[in-house]
């Protein structure tokens, strides 16, 4: 059955729709999900939300777009509405404990992430990269992880951010041209 | 030189999630999101923590003007007034009411 016509079948309430619809975008949502948060329990929270997100708003899908590109525009706002969140916390955080009160280590360092699907001879760069994404401005995040992550077109990302292909083509540069100044600062700052 | 080395490593870098498998999620998530599904609308309903907080300080300013105008009220009484007030309605020193 067709996507379209899955979610018509979710929106009547039918539960086998909404089980194949999962099966067949549920890696699609935690792998973005995934790189965006870079942490397997927000990150399953978050496919938690898109999934009852869809599962609420089947009926209101009217064809304007691809189901895919619907799901993925649910997800980009589900984890960019997280990661504020989390970075709200953060900030809260700071203030009351900035020290470990056992070790006095900064608590505010985020850990490293390994991203489990990648090659094992690229481990130690895919950290480095993550690191380094996570300190892009959001739409160039999303440019970045949409493009490099989930390997999807610039027409696709277009039409998920609701801009043209040009302006994705000019948000992937600078994405790239921020992470190489971010990446060589890392490696100064190893070097001295 | 090391400018060289370094371009190659960044490019490595940007280009090391190339061939990367996608992460799947844990098999029970599927049964979390029906549970969650399968709560009606306003029952699975929650309210964010800075709606509530909001609401709260909307509430303990009203109540703060409200105190803050009925003591700029009682403050304003003449004494004469209240005296009056107090006779008409015939309430006495013990705070009881009189014969109305």
């Amino acid at each position: 059955m067709l996507p379209e016509e899955l979610l018509q079948y979710i929106a009547k309430g039918d539960n086998d729709a909404f089980r194949q619809l999962y099966e067949l975008f549920k890696a699609r949502v935690y792998n973005t999900c995934l790189s965006y948060l870079q942490n397997t329990g927000d990150a399953e929270e978050a496919t938690q939300d898109v999934f009852v997100e869809i599962h609420h708003a089947a009926a209101k899908y009217q064809g304007n777009a691809s189901v895919s590109t619907w799901i993925y525009r649910i997800t980009v706002n589900k984890c960019l509405d997280r990661l504020r969140y989390n970075n709200r916390q953060k900030r809260f955080s700071f203030l009351t404990s900035i020290f470990n009160r056992d070790t006095g280590a900064l608590m505010h360092d985020a850990p490293t992430f390994e991203h489990p699907g990648v090659k094992a001879e690229n481990r130690e760069q895919s950290i480095m990269l993550f690191k380094a994404i996570r300190q892009l401005p959001e739409n160039q995040q999303t440019a970045f992880i949409l493009k490099q992550i989930e390997g999807l077109s610039q027409r696709e990302i277009a039409n998920i951010m609701g801009v043209g292909e040009k302006a994705v083509e000019s948000l992937l540069q600078r994405a790239k041209a921020n992470l190489r100044k971010i990446l060589s600062d890392y490696y100064k700052s190893d070097e001295g | 030189m090391k400018r060289k080395t370094f371009n190659r490593q960044a490019e490595d870098i940007l280009n090391s999630m190339d061939g990367a498998a996608r992460a799947v999620p844990n098999d029970a998530l599927f049964r979390l999101i029906e549970q969650r599904v399968s709560i009606p609308f306003s029952k699975g309903r929650t309210v964010s923590l800075g709606t509530l907080s909001a609401a709260a300080a909307s509430v303990a300013v009203l109540i703060m003007l409200n105190l803050a105008l009925l003591s700029k009220k009682q403050d304003a009484m003449p004494s004469g007034d209240a005296r009056a007030v107090v006779e008409y309605y015939g309430i006495l020193d013990n705070g009881e009411m009189g014969g109305i």
